[in-house]
């Protein structure tokens, strides 16, 4: 255990040591934080090992491999075996969400924090149950106070959020105005489209500013 | 008589909405107000028919299409040709929103779908003292425990006159929420700061129980044994029931 005095670690046993401790956690585990437990200073040579890993894994055609997640690293199973996993796991799993909880997520992603009543303005329903599902599965919490009236509360995604989709951090949600594009595309192939009229100036025009 | 009727899951106003457009096939742009204004109210006949419980906000829309409707009636020529604006334009702009994110919500269906191909290594802890980051739900032992060591702060303390009983379990809920309004959370054994004896500290574990009991409150702790928080639940509507709304 105790490496002082000797020159670097070896590679290979640094490398060992955060398989290891990828195979022990149960929540992916950042570069930072794994090059403190192995107790190097250079998250570039974490980042090394973790490629050799996943290069070896691959190589050698296991069952799993490392993936990045939520700003970490974890262990993860290849999509192929979903099949004889759930065989193991039986239903055990938690359901799907459902359309308003995803929409409803998919709102709180991009605008957070945001309230219960902006949430609502913008779906147009009633939030309430969702919200709370969502928060039952920590996807979202309670991330502070508004100013508005009566102080709404604001939420906020976790970092179980990512994990859950998979996403690596924010910056790997999928980007809005590359799915409004996607809009203005499906509608030219479905009939060409009559461009928008100029909207009213000085009324929020951010939206369709580039299409006039 | 036989109906053939698909039927349809809306999700809301917007939702009817949007399906109406692209069955249409309407230009969002340029809606044709009056159109979609007879289409929405006859889906909203139907749903009817079907018994299908119609929310609230489906009706709200309604009145909104005939209220921009008869807003495209009234003349516009005192109108200033260029700043003039249209009555639908923020309507426009909701559908845009919310179709936006509905799109949004689809690739994360995708993604949800991938993600569950594929397996992590589950949820368990080598041992207690590793605290994990996300807060756990706190059991009614964990509480019980936690009001043992409120108790036993109490039995430090000599005191030995008798107060009657002056705190009700209603009163304490109350008091709860104010610190919850205040507060998006608040220290379990903060609640027991105030109470000078067994009979309000008993009264306050009640209220807190009840409360949880209702889904006004949630209690969670970082992990089994350390300090519990409570919190407001998402569910609990006591500020907007009995909140008054001046315009």
């Amino acid at each position: 255990m105790d490496d002082q005095g000797t020159f670097e670690r070896d590679d290979k046993e640094i490398e060992r040591e955060i398989e290891a401790l990828l195979f022990a956690s149960d929540t992916p585990l950042s570069a930072a934080k794994l090059a403190s437990l192995v107790g190097t200073a250079s998250t570039r040579r974490v980042l090394a090992a973790i490629g050799t890993l996943a290069d070896f894994y691959r190589e050698a055609n296991r069952g799993f491999t490392i993936v990045e997640v939520a700003g970490g690293y974890q262990l993860s199973t290849l999509p192929e075996y979903s099949g004889v996993i759930s065989r193991l796991f039986k239903g055990r799993k938690k359901g799907k969400l459902t359309q308003p909880a995803l929409e409803t997520l998919a709102i709180i992603a991009y605008k957070q924090p945001i309230s219960r009543m902006q949430i609502e303005a913008i779906r147009g329903v009633n939030c309430d149950g969702v919200l709370s599902t969502l928060i039952e599965r920590e996807l979202i919490s309670i991330s502070g106070r508004g100013d508005g009236i009566g102080k709404p509360f604001l939420y906020a995604t976790t970092k179980k959020f990512l994990e859950y989709l998979g996403l690596k951090d924010f910056r790997d949600l999928p980007d809005l105005a590359e799915l409004e594009r996607r809009f203005a595309m499906d509608a030219a192939a479905d009939r060409p489209l009559v461009p928008p009229p100029a909207s009213a100036s000085g009324e929020d025009g951010s939206r369709d500013a580039e299409k006039q | 008589m036989t109906y053939h009727v698909r039927l349809m899951q809306f999700e809301g106003p917007l939702d009817l909405l949007l399906h109406l457009i692209r069955r249409d096939k309407i230009n969002i742009y340029d809606i044709p107000i009056s159109h979609i204004t007879r289409e929405y109210l006859a889906s909203l006949e139907i749903m009817q028919e079907l018994e299908l419980e119609v929310a609230g906000e489906f009706f709200v829309m309604a009145a909104t299409l005939m209220r921009i409707k008869s807003q495209m009636l009234l003349p516009r020529h005192e109108a200033i040709d260029e700043g003039e604006i249209d009555p639908r334009d923020e309507l426009v702009r909701n559908l845009l929103e919310y179709r936006t994110f509905k799109e949004a919500a689809h690739c994360f269906a995708a993604r949800e779908e991938d993600r569950r191909k594929v397996y992590q290594r589950p949820m368990m802890k080598p041992s207690e003292e590793e605290a994990g980051e996300a807060p756990v739900e706190v059991t009614v032992y964990d509480l019980l425990e936690a009001l043992k060591g409120v108790l036993k702060n109490l039995s430090g303390q000599a005191i030995y006159h008798i107060i009657p009983e002056s705190v009700t379990v209603e009163q304490k809920i109350e008091a709860i929420r104010g610190s919850l309004a205040r507060r998006s959370e608040v220290l379990f054994t903060e609640l027991f700061g105030a109470a000078i004896n067994k009979i309000e500290i008993i009264v306050t574990f009640l209220a807190i129980l009840e409360m949880i009991k209702l889904q006004e409150i949630v209690a969670r702790q970082m992990s089994h044994g350390e300090d519990i928080w409570l919190y407001r639940s998402a569910t609990g509507s006591y500020i907007e029931a009995g909140g008054t709304q001046d315009g």
